[in-house]
């Protein structure tokens, strides 16, 4: 997009900047006044190409706070003893409001600075030392503070303690990087939050925990008894959850006394003066009772999610706002009209800026992997009530009006479509996909609910109050349904089942006997026995990386311990167990995350139709140009990647494998239980395992050589190998059924802003999305083929084979045609052609 | 029966075409010669090769499986990409189609245009996406190339989606005498209907025959069931005019039936390297793509008289006022 200077950008109209699709300038020329300098003056924490900006420092008062309580209560239950010590930082942590600022909390000391969490994994702490420019100055003193923390922690941290229980084969092949990733401990976890419970106001949970503390104590009066013994262990836990639920509230009045003191001494804008007023009301309310209006319940649930992650590395935001919010927003600005829609809309903008704010230290191999973001916060919207009912509110139009005024990337939005969806919330969402913002995603509602209840039988009113549980898979929000702790840890490389299945169980890139010694392919007799071996070594992977989580998942309130979480979850405060605890009743919610899954499929097709149907190459040749990492014989590769079936095409020789394959998993998915005795199923998506797995995995039948990028993801087909165009990509995947045949999966789709422009890019996308729905598919988000996508096409036409051209009557594939066609096309699009 | 045609390709997704999503069918064979064809490979009734110039590694495969010396000898790949390279891989006056070249060329450089298909080949493709169509008004298209050039064929293939529930459109330039094109319109839903000129000394100056023909189809379609969109290319300084577009919309209004709505389909070139895989010149080429927002403007000439007009021809226009006819 061409450079202009500020004047000329105020000389255009709104219309004509969404003309030209320039939609930050649309946003900053419609927000309000607040909200654009909110936007301008927070810092952006996602690392560019791994790199955070300039600036960002990592806060030391933190750790330094925690460490100094928690060596202090040494000896006593890790639950009490970690209450204390995040009691000590809430009281202790510097606090700050940002000017024009209504919502406040923020993890760490000062808005430039990251969380860095000590008391996970030592080995990534000490990545910190590789760390340029993050360290806070004066240097050598903050590292000899690091230094000391990381002393103390080397060896104490949640996953250290797990690495000494761990089987030592297990332990090898998992450290080898190469089978999957993932910490299974809740020292980088997420968890759902049921906010119908939590908005009691935390003096009444509090008042619940002491009831149950003097009805245990009297129990322990009675008679002596096996049964009375394990009621000893539950009093430090309930005293624990009394302490950060009191410490919370503390933390909150804290930002009231601030306020209350700038209002008062120090403001002289009579207006900003009462919102200051207006903020120590709120802070002095909330958490500890429930809220009563729009600015409280935003305040209370952005306390909560801010004392989480001082509690641990909440990586994933699994939150439902429109429906938590929505009775608050209708009571204040529909029935008291206390509100305008436009402060309203302040107000849900700045609650996207203040999430958006939160940075949290990751080590940079993660952070190249989150391209630009803290975590993948995926807000779900819309969906349904438990009744079944429409759930969408005026809530849900303010958070996409709100992100397309605010424009963050963290978090987005994953909308819960379902056939009584009202049209003006559908617009809402196709809006914010049009403005390029690539959210919301769009997921099914009546397959996910169903696809809740089928795999692991939570009733249907619960299933429907799912949320994105990370970035896909769908939690209930309920007593029983709240998960408290990351399981997808078991994330699987699943490119390495073909590998391993081709290699007889060894792994030609890291060099050693990962999976089961299947057999040499060379004298399998016939594609049956070679699928025979797929399964096997689908079956292993699956295995250890499900183990290796259950096992931390089971240890984790004796390794690690959440008092403030466990103080937040019903079944935790009734049972006076942790939080992540199994035993309390949780109901089960696991999935097995497949990276790089949909290359199994194709290399399956290849094999099945080269080697064994047309006997085109023997699985000697085959071997020897995959030994060879296809160097020596492009040829070869070529008819690979050309003739071979590929995913996506709505070719059923190939789609019938991925089906069947997906039946294999599904029926394994069953036998593999989690703490809770419940099903595993695979959820299918990349985050970007696609680059970081590159250089992992080695040379496959599909064509892929050692080093190239894998496909994007979920059942995405593999880019530019999807030539029939967009419908034939949604006829395959509606090949298997997204209830049965998995958790989720996810799909990527570009679109040309050309075909979305007007009412009729509306109409257009709306028919498109029935017939998805139609065809039973569960995720699909949208990328805009806008100019930099084209470019990247001229730059890399391999990758971009599918992009067409598409007018009147005619087509071409926008990478087979000239330079100067393809800026004339650029050229065009941009000024919108019709 | 005709055991099949010559197809240049099946497009799913098309939503330019007719209403809502639609799979096109291009056949291949025209007996016009529009100088802005942009899809010059529909022209020939035969198959053809094209010679993509940006895929060819020049290894020169397709020299060794020549057998009649139609192909001509690599030079440096980026020498041959150059713009204004006049270099082309075949020798189209020695080739006799034999295409042992294609099988050859491992780059995807050699293709041949134009693949034999049978009704129900077409058939079974098209009906891959029925579930689009029947969220969107869609169907199939069959376009060209001149489906009107393949008469038995297309009533077969009318027919045949007939049976199958299909919404059909034909794209049509009008072009043939009234007994063939009678029969294939009566059982089609929509005709899109190209007037590439009024003026007849103007059409035959550009399409190589006047217009009095398309012109006497036109007024015998109406009546005869299908709706008529009219599709009129907008072409630089041919039929680019305010005035043009008034006579235009003077003369559809006075037609003796209804036409549903006019789609402008402005004038590009992203076709020219086509003409170059071919191996042919192209006079328009460095004519310049059409700005739409002019074509916006002549929309309004219809607009005025009541018609429902496009620019673009988009199957999913909603029009509050359809037409006042």
């Amino acid at each position: 997009m061409g450079q202009r200077t500020a004047q000329t950008e105020k000389a255009l109209s709104v219309d004509e900047l969404a003309n030209r699709r320039e939609w930050w300038s649309v946003a900053q020329k419609t927000r309000s006044k607040r909200l654009d300098y909110l936007r301008k003056g927070v810092w952006k924490k996602g690392a560019i190409g791994g790199n955070y900006a300039p600036g960002i420092k990592i806060d030391l008062t933190l750790p330094q706070l925690f460490t100094e309580k928690w060596q202090e209560q040494e000896g006593e239950p890790i639950m009490l003893q970690k209450a204390h010590a995040i009691a000590h930082v809430l009281d202790n942590i510097p606090i700050f409001i940002t000017d024009r600022s209504q919502i406040m909390g923020y993890i760490g000391s000062a808005p430039h600075q990251i969380v860095w969490h000590w008391q996970g994994i030592s080995m990534v702490n000490e990545e910190i030392y590789n760390e340029e420019g993050i360290i806070p100055e004066p240097e050598e003193e903050s590292l000899e503070i690091l230094a000391t923390l990381n002393d103390y922690w080397g060896g104490r941290t949640a996953v250290d303690k797990l690495a000494r229980i761990l089987d030592p084969e297990d332990a090898v092949k998992f450290m080898s990087g190469a089978i999957g990733w993932g910490t299974p401990t809740s020292a980088a976890t997420y968890s759902t939050k049921d906010f119908t419970y939590i908005f009691k106001g935390f003096e009444a949970l509090l008042a619940e925990i002491e009831e149950r503390m003097e009805e245990t104590e009297q129990k322990l009066q009675g008679n002596p008894s096996p049964q009375l013994l394990p009621l000893y262990d539950k009093l430090p836990r309930w005293e624990a959850m009394q302490i950060v639920l009191e410490a919370s509230i503390r933390y909150a009045k804290r930002y009231a006394r601030l306020a209350r003191t700038l209002a008062e001494h120090f403001e002289s804008d009579p207006t900003r003066k009462e919102e200051l007023l207006r903020i120590a009301e709120t802070c002095e309310r909330v958490p500890a009772k429930p809220p009563r209006n729009l600015q409280e319940s935003l305040q209370f649930d952005h306390f909560v999610q801010v004392l989480a992650r001082y509690e641990t590395f909440e990586g994933a935001w699994p939150h439902r706002p429109d429906y938590v919010h929505g009775p608050y927003y209708d009571k204040d600005v529909n029935q008291e009209k206390r509100l305008t829609k436009e402060e309203a809309l302040d107000l849900v903008g700045e609650h996207l800026i203040r999430t958006y704010e939160v940075g949290i230290f990751a080590p940079k191999w993660a952070r190249e992997g989150l391209q630009g973001i803290t975590g993948t916060w995926v807000w779900t919207m819309g969906g349904v009530k438990p009744d079944g009912s429409d759930a969408c509110n005026d809530m849900t139009i303010a958070y996409m009006q709100a992100a397309r005024l605010v424009r963050v990337s963290n978090p987005t939005f994953g909308f819960r479509w379902h056939p009584k969806v009202k049209d003006e919330v559908l617009r809402e969402c196709f809006e914010c996909i049009r403005h390029g913002l690539g959210y919301p995603s769009m997921r099914n509602d009546p397959v996910l609910v169903a696809n809740t209840v089928h795999w692991y039988g939570h009733p249907v009113e619960e299933a429907r109050t799912w949320v994105h549980q990370a970035c896909m898979s769908p939690c209930p929000t309920t007593k029983y349904g709240c998960q408290p702790m990351r399981m997808a840890s078991a994330t699987a490389n699943c490119a390495k089942m073909i590998e391993y299945a081709l290699h007889d169980g060894y792994d030609p890139v890291v060099n050693m006997q990962m999976g089961p010694k299947t057999g040499d392919p060379r004298q399998f007799k016939d594609f049956e026995e070679f699928f025979g071996a797929w399964v096997k070594q689908m079956e292993w992977l699956r295995n250890i990386l499900v183990r290796t989580v259950n096992l931390g998942r089971v240890k984790d309130p004796e390794f690690f311990g959440r008092p403030f979480l466990s103080a937040i979850y019903e079944r935790a405060v009734e049972t006076g167990t942790d939080a992540c605890d199994p035993s309390n009743g949780e109901r089960g919610n696991a999935w097995v995350t497949g990276f790089t899954w949909v290359e199994n499929a194709d290399s399956l097709a290849a094999i099945k139709k080269f080697v064994y149907d047309e006997k085109k190459y023997t699985m000697d040749q085959l071997m020897e140009a995959l030994n060879a990492n296809w160097v020596g014989y492009e040829e070869m590769r070529l008819d690979f990647v050309k003739n071979a079936p590929k995913w996506g095409n709505d070719d059923d020789y190939v789609d019938d494998l991925m089906v069947r394959c997906l039946r294999e998993v599904s029926r394994h998915a069953k036998e593999n239980k989690c703490p809770s005795n419940n099903n595993w199923p695979l959820l299918p998506e990349n985050v970007s395992g696609n680059i970081h797995y590159a250089n992992l995995v080695g040379a496959l039948p599909n064509g892929r050589r050692l080093g190239d990028a894998l496909y994007d993801g979920g059942i995405s087909p593999g880019p530019g190998l999807d030539k029939k165009g967009p419908t034939a990509v949604l006829k395959s995947c509606g090949k298997f059924d997204h209830v049965t045949d998995g958790r989720a999966f996810l799909l990527n789709q570009r679109l040309s802003p050309t075909q979305l422009s007007g009412e009729k890019g509306y109409q257009l996308w709306k028919a498109y999305m029935k017939t998805w729905a139609d065809l039973g598919l569960d995720h699909v988000q949208f990328n805009m083929v806008d100019d930099a996508t084209l470019r990247a096409a001229q730059k890399d036409p391999e990758k971009y084979q599918e992009v067409i051209v598409r007018v009147a009557g005619y087509s071409a594939h926008f990478v087979d045609i000239s330079r100067k066609t393809q800026d004339n096309i650029i050229q065009r699009t941009v000024q919108g052609l019709g | 029966m005709e055991s099949g045609t010559l197809v240049t390709e099946i497009q799913r997704f098309a939503v330019n075409d007719g209403p809502g999503f639609r799979t096109n069918v291009f056949l291949k064979g025209c007996p016009l010669r529009c100088q802005w064809c942009h899809n010059p490979e529909t022209i020939a009734p035969h198959r053809e090769i094209y010679w993509k110039r940006r895929s060819c590694a020049q290894c020169g495969a397709c020299l060794d499986a020549c057998p009649n010396d139609a192909v001509n000898a690599p030079i440096h790949p980026f020498e041959a990409r150059r713009e204004e390279s006049t270099y082309h891989k075949i020798i189209r006056d020695r080739c006799d189609l034999c295409l042992k070249c294609v099988d050859a060329c491992q780059y995807g450089a050699l293709e041949i245009v134009g693949t034999r298909l049978s009704v129900n080949e077409i058939l079974d493709e098209v009906e891959r996406d029925r579930p689009f169509y029947d969220n969107s008004g869609g169907g199939m298209t069959i376009s060209g190339g001149e489906p009107t050039a393949h008469p038995e064929f297309v009533v077969q293939l009318i027919e045949g989606a007939r049976s199958r529930g299909l919404h059909i459109c034909l794209d049509t330039n009008g072009y043939c005498q009234w007994d063939i094109l009678g029969p294939i319109v009566q059982s089609v839903d929509i005709v899109l209907y190209d007037l590439k000129h009024l003026d007849s000394v103007k059409h035959a100056e550009m399409v190589g025959v006047g217009n009095e023909l398309v012109l006497d189809n036109l007024v015998k379609i109406l009546g005869t069931g299908p709706e008529i969109w009219i599709r009129h290319p907008i072409v630089p300084d041919y039929s680019d005019s305010w005035g043009y577009h008034l006579s235009v919309a003077e003369f559809l209004d006075r037609l003796p039936g209804r036409i549903q709505r006019i789609d402008l389909l402005p004038f590009h070139n992203w076709c020219q390297d086509k003409y170059s895989w071919l191996g042919r010149d192209w006079p328009l080429k460095t004519t310049e793509s059409m700005d739409p927002s002019i074509v916006e403007l002549l929309v309004e000439a219809y607009q005025a008289r009541g018609f429902a007009a496009t620019t673009g021809g988009s199957g999913f226009e909603e029009f509050v006022v359809r037409g006042g006819h």
